[in-house]
């Protein structure tokens, strides 16, 4: 087996990583793309093409299973890596990769994987939330082949009647939000109905799953706690890395009295946007651009100056607002209506007085001209989209020692969607986030004390990602599964903010 | 397709082939990782891995199509490429060289499709769908950018199309076509921004189950697709082996080298071009324009 | 050697390189295959994905059959165009203006929008 043997160690150095991520694991997730990038090695897209499984952080019960499902349908040469909060990912990788190249060990495990898999041949129609691990209903279906009932017919828009098939989207997928569970029945590839839940750890339980409806939705993000959570044993403080929404971190952090500068809270902020940068580029088919976000949102969050990141972010927002190609895809997308214009923030950049580091990004018109005035409340024009301001808020550097904190002034769109934050298009939630990471690496510096409590998605004390969550399935409904997949990056819900309630 | 070709040729062309898909791979593996030299190794490290791995098979896969399938994708690239070229002569050079082509191309079609069906699994299902509906919109323009090669040289035997650009290459006087075949080129070996039906966006699209020996023969069979398309833009509007100094097959392999890093380093540039915003377009624009380049050839040939 | 036979030797060539692939896998990975699941997010499929698929470009593959049947007259006119003359053109782009004024009338029914 010299061959076979030399051939592993060979492929060991360059392993390909399917990473999933447990509730309260964006930090982890973080450092591992982090390390994963520096390596080179490149990400997989299911089981077939993988041969490292990271799992970031500590997943509950229903986690666990689907990572155990993934993890029984990947094949040697192949090893596990579990990373719960703290542990060093580039250690734990160099592991992985020695046992990637230990060939025999491999044999053994392929051999016991094999012996395992066979008996039942493949999988049985799994009901997925009935708890049952699914293999003993194997021959139940009298004219099922393989133990699974073909598809089943359905109306479609049209009138016809098509094959419906039921498909998860998430929790494992790449460059999805964590923990979050699209329940789509597709005709075709078209999203027929949507209803979303979430993985229980992310502070719901099994929740009303009324399929599609908004109420069901929004329900499903208020459920009880998974008492088998194992997240409950790592109460800690925000910022020891274990339980707490990442992105969120300053303005809890703030809101409980610690002392946190506008600065720190800025550069969340901007790595917070291009952390959904990141994903929304890299499902739009765009790599390069992905990793050039995640690079400069690493690098921020490494504590990179404001003059450092400046020049790659101009060209970046740069290269990605002025693709046409890009907008010609993303536009018309996953339009969101504009919810009744809540003056309160949104337009009153004279009224309320100070709101602060700029990012109550409502049309972007005012976010530009924020250098060197106190506050950049402007935004006239609510909910306009920001066609071509794009990179405008590049290079805003007066606005950052603002001393106005307008101390949750305009805290408008409270728990909705609306203020005009998300409003539009896939392409102007784009906008919106390049003009925002802009503004936030802009004041980088501010030295001053943060006060409100306006996180890279909204008030954090509102959790707008449960409002955002709630929009998703109308959204999603007869949409193309390609579409439906940029839809739910334009939104990158933060599914870790449901529970910071808790914290507070 | 009797006369006699020399052993040489023969000989030559799965090295070129061979040498240029591995070239592509590493070249597109050094790209991706944003110019580092260091990937370089990347491809024939995930060939070992591949070559290693335990085969896995998904509920009822229909083995004999998914195997045709994969295993299609190599033998439309080889068909393909026979017709071209390797400096003077290429393999075989039929009367109806570039109609060959142009059919040997289009089994992509049946294989990639029967590929995703072939897994019984929904995302490579929807890739080969996908791939069904970015033929509809590229195969058009494509056949009329060949068409007007063929119009332009009078002639559709490839030797004789490179022949006629010795006054002045095709790519000069047609560079709406010339246009045209790269984007189309792009979209038949599912490259660049037209790789939607392998895209990420769905779980790995077509290759999406695929893993050892499959998957290796299938992303062999996607280089050399590649690198074939790119091969073919050099006779149709390059002039073939013309040029100063070196030999033909010198400036054969030069051209090929452009056309082939132009497309990878296009695909990393670009974001990803859905079809179903595509079509319209490629419909109402790529089609008009390439029939207005071929009624300009066809004036001038007159 | 003959054109036709350099071309069988070729697909014979990759057809034992393809072979070979598959053989060396077979002698150096582990034993398999192993049985597994189509991959759904860490789900176990519901019903069979095989299925009768929603194709809503259904109107245009039926334009691009027009046009697709029509390229085969294209590749032979292509070689006389120069010969015949004139005559050869107007009837060409005669026929192709039919054709796109079908096209722009699929256009205007939305046929080639599908999303």
């Amino acid at each position: 087996m010299g061959l076979s043997d030399w051939l592993t160690r060979q492929a060991a150095r360059r392993p390909r990583p399917l990473v999933v991520t447990a509730p309260y694991g964006t930090r982890t997730r973080l450092r591992v793309e982090r390390e994963l990038a520096r390596r080179g090695w490149p990400i997989a897209d299911g089981p077939a093409g993988a041969s490292l499984l990271v799992v970031c952080g500590i997943p509950g019960d229903a986690l666990d299973k689907a990572i155990r499902t993934v993890w029984m349908d990947m094949s040697a040469p192949r090893a596990l890596v579990e990373l719960p909060h703290g542990t060093d990912p580039a250690q734990a990788l160099d592991q992985a990769v020695v046992r990637l190249a230990d060939a025999p060990a491999q044999r053994r495990d392929a051999a016991a994987h094999l012996a395992r898999s066979r008996p039942s041949a493949p999988m049985p129609a799994g009901r997925e939330h009935d708890g049952h691990d699914g293999h003993d209903e194997h021959g139940e279906h009298g004219g099922s082949p393989g133990g699974v009932p073909m598809a089943g017919r359905g109306p479609d828009r049209d009138g016809l009647a098509l094959d419906r098939l039921h498909v998860p989207l998430g929790p494992i997928l790449a460059d999805w939000p964590s923990g979050l569970v699209v329940e789509a029945t597709l005709q075709g590839d078209v999203i027929q109905r949507a209803s979303i839940r979430l993985t229980p750890g992310f502070w719901n339980g099994p929740g009303p799953e009324s399929g599609g409806g908004r109420e069901g939705s929004a329900n499903a993000a208020d459920g009880h706690r998974d008492s088998a959570d194992t997240a409950g044993e790592h109460e800690g403080d925000a910022r020891g890395g274990g339980e707490a929404p990442f992105w969120d971190e300053p303005w809890l952090l703030a809101s409980r009295g610690h002392r946190v500068t506008r600065g720190e809270a800025e550069r969340r902020r901007a790595a917070a946007h291009l952390d959904s940068l990141g994903r929304l580029l890299a499902v739009a088919g765009w790599p390069a651009a992905a990793a050039t976000a995640r690079a400069l949102r690493d690098r921020a969050l490494a504590g990179a100056s404001r003059e450092d990141l400046m020049p790659e972010f101009g060209w970046f927002a740069r290269r990605v607002g002025r693709s046409r190609l890009l907008r010609w895809m993303l536009r018309d997308l996953g339009v969101i209506g504009d919810e009744p214009p809540d003056t309160g923030g949104v337009g009153g950049g004279a009224g309320a007085p100070g709101t602060g580091g700029g990012a109550w990004l409502s049309g972007g018109g005012g976010v530009g001209d924020g250098g060197g005035r106190p506050g950049v409340g402007g935004g006239a024009g609510a909910g306009s989209s920001v066609a071509s301001g794009v990179g405008v808020g590049v290079g805003v550097g007066g606005g950052a020692g603002s001393p106005g904190a307008g101390g949750g002034a305009g805290l408008s769109g409270r728990g909705g969607v609306g203020g005009g934050r998300f409003s539009g298009d896939v392409a102007a939630r784009l906008d919106r986030w390049l003009v925002a990471t802009g503004v936030a690496l802009g004041a980088l510096d501010d030295p001053s004390i943060l006060q409100d409590d306006r996180g890279p998605r909204g008030p954090v004390g509102a959790q707008p990602s449960r409002a955002l969550l709630a929009v998703l399935p109308g959204v999603l409904e007869g949409v193309e599964l390609g579409a439906a997949r940029l839809i739910v990056a334009s939104l990158d819900p933060d599914t870790e903010q449901l529970g910071a309630l808790r914290h507070v | 397709m009797s006369e006699a070709v020399p052993y040489g040729i023969v000989v030559a062309f799965p090295v070129a082939l061979a040498g240029f898909t591995v070239v592509a791979a590493v070249f597109d593996s050094v790209v991706g990782a944003g110019w580092s030299w260091r990937a370089a190794g990347g491809p024939l490290r995930e060939a070992a891995r591949l070559l290693v791995q335990q085969r896995r098979r998904t509920l009822l896969p229909d083995t004999l199509l998914l195997r045709a399938g994969v295993c299609g994708l190599l033998v439309a690239a080889v068909l393909a490429g026979v017709v071209l070229p390797l400096g003077e002569r290429p393999v075989a050079d039929p009367p109806v060289g570039v109609v060959w082509f142009n059919a040997m191309e289009v089994c992509v079609w049946g294989a990639i499709w029967l590929t995703g069906w072939g897994t019984n699994s929904c995302y490579p299902l929807v890739g080969g769908y996908r791939f069904v509906a970015q033929g509809l919109a590229y195969e058009l323009p494509h056949m009329f950018a060949l068409i007007t090669v063929g119009l332009g040289a009078g002639s559709l035997r490839v030797g004789e199309v490179v022949a006629a650009q010795s006054g002045l290459w095709f790519v000069v006087w047609m560079p709406v076509a010339f246009a045209v075949y790269l984007v189309s080129a792009a979209a038949m070996a599912f490259w660049g921004p037209m790789d939607r039906p392998v895209g990420s966006d769905i779980a790995g699209g077509v290759r999406g189950e695929l893993s050892g020996p499959d998957r290796l023969v299938f992303q062999v069979g996607r280089y050399a697709l590649l690198v074939v398309a790119a091969a073919a833009a050099v006779p149709f509007f390059l002039g073939g082996g013309a040029g100063p100094v070196l030999p033909a097959w010198a400036w054969t392999a030069i051209k090929t080298a452009a056309v082939l890093a132009g497309l990878i380093w296009a695909a990393h540039r670009l974001p990803a071009v859905r079809m179903d915003r595509f079509t319209q377009v490629s419909w109402l624009v790529l089609i008009p324009a390439s029939l207005l380049q071929l009624l300009v050839v066809a004036v001038v040939v007159l | 050697m003959q054109s036709w036979a350099a071309v069988l030797s070729l697909l014979c060539l990759l057809g034992a390189a393809v072979a070979g692939v598959y053989a060396v896998s077979l002698l150096l990975a582990p034993p398999g295959p192993l049985g597994v699941g189509p991959f759904l997010s860490g789900a176990r499929p519901q019903e069979h994905a095989l299925s009768r698929y929603h194709a809503r470009w259904y109107a245009v593959t039926l334009v691009f059959l027009a046009f697709d049947m029509e390229m085969v007259f294209m590749y032979p006119w292509a070689l006389v165009v120069a010969e015949v003359g004139v005559a050869t053109v107007v009837e060409m782009f005669l026929f192709l203006g039919l054709l796109m004024a079908g096209v722009v009338y699929a256009w205007r029914e939305g046929a080639f929008l599908w999303a």
